[in-house]
């Protein structure tokens, strides 16, 4: 199973220590309860026999057999131990990394809860696997198949007596599996149902209050409530009843010992043998009633380690953009203008949607600033993902001096720009980290002027600990304005060539808001820049506008030029008063 | 009935104990006949331990049910009927854990940990008396060595937790950061930040390591030392006891019942803080729960007033400040609207006008003043009443998970389909309904993401509407849709539904335009009052509002 292969490979490092573990684990334990059973056999004839000298012996072997048991059992258990966690260090050094080279573009078929739920939750389940599982297994093979050998060899008939009571009762307990297993489930589903009416209840409280209709929701929460009591009963019973099973082979020993009274009652020294039996049936018992536990257990844990397979096998983001569908050949640096242009680009985020942006053609040139407006969902955004490289598109092209998209590294091609998105994205860690991340040889000077240049100095400055300030999460302790400032001064620091700007739609305090319009215009002055803009003083000062509307541009031209179109679409949403005035 | 069974199985436990002794000394004895009679007798204590267990798992699980069925409905129902105030204090994803951890727990400590508990404890403390009964020098020493087990295991788990904390906290660090680079993920592309953060997970995953490992060791010698310890009071019972066997002073047969009933006493004992710590939790799940019978109900009282179908609605000199804050939301308030006018509030946010309508509607009194609809005020009217006199559209726009129609229907219970279409007609979604398969019957939630915050906003305005009330509160009722939808259904309500009043909290220059009236409000004050017309003559703050709308056109 490509499974087994794939755990085999994170095991294989440390696979004798691993291997060592596990069976000294279980046969340990096999040969302790022998030795166990064979001294209380002993202990029996010695106290039958009046043999004290013999008592005392026997205790004294129990005595040095803890002490040996409990030495090779802890020696086994260290060892596990140690590769266990080695094999879960790897696994999850490599997930992690994972999350940080997959493309985008999987990160919108699995959302990010799906993602860190296998990080967190099936990682859990596989160290658990390896940790607990396949020791409980080879526990069970070992102790357990290995106490039906022996009571075998100490005498077939009582043997198999044994090995069949305990079979029986394992086959008794199976026709309950299927149903408990499906009432179980029956009984979840009805608790979320119930919750999802509870849910309405608390949510549609002040319709419930308007409307007076709290008789007919309570209706609804009772009729609820009422199913899953009846599930729930209806399961107790079921388990009851397996239960009981299980209750009556505990008591199995009892017989056996009534019937192998009989025997011993004939031959006093099969009293021994007797009681030796008795000791290693509680290994047969184990066995049958453990095995399919911990097979279903293994098969449960099994999932959560498939879903790491996948994303630890996942094909990486490509060294270098490739175009779908065809091959990348670097195309030929023809046309020697710089700026950015964008030829027929075309693309939808999957097969079956419709597409996101179509036959996008345009160009900005050097040091100019083109805007973007347009309805939400226009795909004004995508467009900047795809500048990026960071979804692969079908057809079109996209140059920047000449040089083609898939005609560099990915890294270098990102390099050329500097994106400041909507939200701003700060790690947690001091100010200074998130700066060096992108020049890691960055000196104090180069720090100061940056900060400066993008209106963050003065409120660093007043930080307890000024640059090395710690960010909580999402860089949450400081305001949002201050946010953008900061990360307006990694835009600052990185100097790109191009600045794709996605302008805020919320309302910072008047401060910041200033302050941060102040840093932009001076970031992107003289730099080529494209913005999604959102508020009107911008697409008064850009140099073109272009308006898109389901994934394409259906009008371009400068603020006056789109004014002046009867019934425009551009001019519309102007009037409408869609676009952000600047507070007094 | 449980209990009683609980007690049965206990006694059965301890007799099983004393049958085998009993068997194997007829073993020892050689007595055959002994022998059959003494397993007959283990056969009966079989069926009677059986039958015991199964009747008190059944009928602690039945009680068990039952009662959680009952607390559960019985919340609900203080929850539907609870006051305003009462449920603001409950964050609603607190409610729900209540209804789902904490019942969950409280039902599991119902249904096996707390007869799990109380079995375990009759069960030991038979055992013990039966044991000292027998013999009591042994017992004594088995006694003593119970503590030395539990000492050194608590000894040894303490670090162990400590230890397992530490692992869990760094754990935390770890998915911290898997997180950040999750939500970040299209930052750290476009910046070639990959190297960079792969650099710092590194001494957050070499501390896991480190106290993983320690953890490990810890956990290990836990359970090596549990497991050697456990044969200590084995030890004691064959070396003491064996030699009381060869002195004659205690059976063979009762020295294999002590060890059996050992095993009644010892395995409770270890499992003894993991049970208390379930039955508390357990007994805390149930007292939150218990704590939502408590709220604080609406009043029901109330006289059902003997009103024109017209009510008049007016405020004199109300006071009102929500219950923690300081300054006043509404000051010393008067004003009047007659049957039948359409009145728009306006002004800006934290002006007070939501609050006037949610006191109309009941769901507030005036600190100071009164407010009467239809001659009597809102604390002596029963709210009920008073609430069916009104159709209710709220800023927040919230359909049950039912179908369009019952949706609709909520409104007025006896609606006929046809008003119910007719109602759908009136809000322009009718045109939606017809696109579906299932028509009205398609279910809210089924939709999903395909309906607009626009249509669920037309949907409780149908809902409102069916009611044909004579007093209509709108707090943004159509804030969500475009300006000729907004213009539409306004002129259906003016035309459909002439002499209702209506009182609606509006923005937008299309629903304040429609008002006969309109009420500007600053501060919890009226500021101005009149038409639209004659406000922006005066050129005051309704001006300046309705300015702020638009963007000043270049001449």
């Amino acid at each position: 199973m490509t499974l087994m292969r794939f755990l085999f490979r994170y095991i294989r490092p440390y696979g004798f220590a691993y291997f060592f573990g596990i069976i000294g684990m279980g046969a340990v334990n096999l040969v302790l309860n022998v030795y166990l059973a064979s001294i209380l056999g002993s202990i029996t004839s010695s106290m039958i026999r009046f043999d004290q000298s013999l008592l005392i012996q026997s205790i004294m072997h129990i005595l040095w057999l803890l002490l040996g048991g409990g030495l090779l059992l802890w020696f086994s258990a260290i060892t596990l131990v140690h590769s266990e966690i080695k094999v879960e260090r790897d696994l999850r050094s490599d997930l992690f990394g994972k999350i940080l080279t997959i493309p985008l573009r999987r990160f919108e078929s699995l959302t990010s809860g799906e993602i860190l739920s296998r990080f967190n939750n099936d990682l859990s389940e596989t160290s658990q696997l390896l940790k607990n599982s396949l020791q409980s297994l080879a526990t069970v093979l070992f102790y357990g198949a290995g106490s039906c050998v022996v009571v075998l060899i100490l005498d077939w008939f009582m043997g198999l007596l044994i090995i069949g009571l305990a079979l029986l009762f394992f086959v008794l307990n199976l026709p309950f599996l299927k149903p408990l297993q499906n009432q179980s489930q029956m009984v979840q589903e009805l608790k979320a149902s119930f919750l999802n009416t509870f849910n309405q209840l608390v949510t549609g409280q002040t319709v419930l209050r308007h409307f007076n209709i709290a008789d007919w929701m309570m209706n609804r929460i009772v009729k609820s409530s009422r199913l899953l009591r009846s599930a729930g009963i209806r399961r107790n019973t079921t388990e009851t009843l397996r239960f009981s099973f299980e209750n009556v082979s505990y008591w199995s020993v009892v017989l056996l010992v009534v019937v192998g009274g009989f025997r011993a009652i004939d031959d006093p020294t099969y009293l021994p043998t007797l009681v030796a039996l008795i000791q290693m049936q509680n290994g047969v018992s184990f066995f049958f009633t453990r095995i399919s536990l911990v097979i279903s257990e293994i098969q449960r844990r099994f999932s959560g380690v498939d879903r790491i397979r996948e994303m630890i096998e996942a094909p990486d983001e490509p060294k270098r953009f490739l175009m779908e569908g065809s091959p990348s050949t670097p195309a030929p640096v023809s046309d020697a203008d710089g700026g950015l242009l964008v030829e027929d680009l075309s693309f939808s985020y999957s097969e079956g949607a419709g597409p996101t942006l179509r036959g996008i053609d345009f160009r900005v040139p050097e040091g100019k600033t083109a805007a973007f407006v347009g309805p939400s969902g226009s795909g004004k955004s995508t467009l900047f993902k795809l500048l990026l490289g960071l979804y692969p598109f079908r057809s079109g092209v996209i140059r920047y001096r000449g040089q083609s998209i898939d005609s560099l590294p990915l890294d270098q091609w990102r390099a050329y720009f500097s994106y400041v998105p909507q939200l701003p994205y700060l790690f947690s860690g001091s100010i200074r980290d998130n700066l060096v991340a992108v020049n890691p040889h960055i000196g104090e000077e180069e720090i100061g002027k940056v900060i400066d240049s993008a209106n963050a100095a003065e409120f660093i400055q007043e930080l307890d600990q000024g640059v090395d300030s710690e960010l909580l999460e999402g860089g949450l302790n400081l305001s949002g304005g201050q946010r953008q400032r900061v990360v307006l001064s990694r835009a600052f620091l990185e100097d790109a060539p191009i600045l794709l700007l996605d302008e805020a739609t919320s309302a910072l305090d008047t401060e910041s808001e200033r302050a941060v319009q102040e840093a932009l215009s001076r970031l992107s002055e003289g730099r080529t820049t494209l913005v999604i803009a959102h508020r009107l003083s911008t697409v008064r000062k850009a140099d073109v506008l272009f308006f898109l509307e389901a994934g394409a541009i259906v009008e371009s031209g400068s603020h006056q030029e789109l004014m002046k179109i009867p019934n425009g679409k551009y001019r519309q949403m102007v009037e409408a008063g869609i676009l952000k005035n600047d507070s007094e | 009935m449980a209990l009683f069974a609980a007690v049965l199985s206990s006694v059965a436990n301890v007799l099983s104990g004393d049958a085998l002794a009993r068997i194997i000394d007829q073993i020892v004895a050689q007595d055959k006949n002994g022998l059959v009679r003494v397993g007959l007798w283990s056969l009966g204590i079989l069926v009677l331990s059986v039958l015991s267990v199964f009747f008190q798992k059944y009928f602690s699980g039945h009680f068990a049910e039952r009662v959680t069925a009952r607390l559960r409905e019985q919340a609900s129902l203080s929850l539907a009927q609870a006051k305003v105030s009462a449920m603001s204090a409950h964050h609603s994803g607190d409610l729900i854990s209540r209804l789902s951890n904490d019942i969950g727990l409280y039902q599991e400590y119902l249904q096996t940990d707390l007869p799990a508990l109380l079995s375990g404890v009759l069960s030991a403390l038979l055992a013990l008396a039966y044991m000292f009964y027998r013999n009591w020098l042994l017992s004594l020493l088995l006694l003593a060595t119970l503590p030395v087990i539990i000492i050194v295991s608590t000894l040894l788990s303490q670090p162990l937790s400590k230890r397992q904390e530490e692992v869990q906290q760094s754990l935390a660090r770890i998915n911290a950061q898997a997180k950040e680079n999750v939500t970040g993920a299209e930052t750290i592309r476009a910046l070639s930040l990959k190297n960079i953060l792969r650099e710092r997970f590194n001494p957050v995953e070499a501390r896991w390591f480190r106290s993983s490992i320690r953890a490990g060791h810890q956990s290990v010698l836990l359970t090596v030392a549990g497991i050697t310890l456990s044969f200590l009071p084995f030890l004691v019972v064959f070396g003491f006891g064996g030699l009381q066997v060869l002195r004659g002073e205690i059976s063979v047969g009762m020295l294999f019942a002590f060890i059996q009933l050992l095993n009644l006493i010892a395995f409770p004992l270890q499992e003894l803080p993991v049970y208390l710590g379930k039955v508390k939790a357990g007994a805390v799940g149930g007292k939150r729960v218990r704590e939502l019978l408590d709220v604080q109900k609406e009043p029901e009282a109330g006289v059902s007033a003997n009103v024109a179908a017209k009510p008049q609605i007016l405020f004199e000199n109300v006071t009102f400040s929500y219950p923690g804050q300081k300054t006043p939301c509404l000051k010393a308030l008067s004003f009047r609207i007659d049957p039948g006018e359409k009145v728009a509030f306006v002004g800006s946010s934290g002006s007070g006008k939501s609050t006037v309508l949610k006191m109309i509607v009941g769901d507030h009194f005036p600190d100071e003043g009164r407010l009467l609809v239809g001659g009597l005020p809102t604390t002596e009217w029963s709210l009920p009443e008073l609430r069916n006199k009104m159709g209710i559209v709220t800023q927040e726009t919230f359909l049950f998970d039912t179908s369009i129609e019952e949706n609709v229907r909520l409104g007025k219970a006896d609606a006929e389909k046809e008003e119910v279409e007719r109602v759908l007609g009136m809000t322009k979604m009718d045109t939606f309904t017809d696109r579906l398969p299932e028509k009205s019957r398609t279910t809210v939630g089924e939709l999903g993401g395909r309906i607009s915050g626009g249509q669920k906003q037309r949907l409780c305005l149908s809902r409102a509407m069916i009611r044909k009330a004579p007093i209509l509160v709108f707090d943004e009722a159509t804030s969500a849709l475009d300006n000729e939808t907004e213009r539409q259904i306004l002129a259906s309500i003016r035309s459909e539904y002439p002499e209702s009043t209506l009182m609606m909290v509006a923005h937008r220059m299309n629903a304040v335009t429609f008002a006969d009236k309109i009420f500007v409000l600053e501060n919890g004050e009226i500021l101005e009052e009149g038409t639209h017309l004659t406000l922006m003559q005066k050129n005051g703050r309704y001006a300046a509002l309705m300015r702020m709308q638009t963007e000043e056109e270049p001449q």
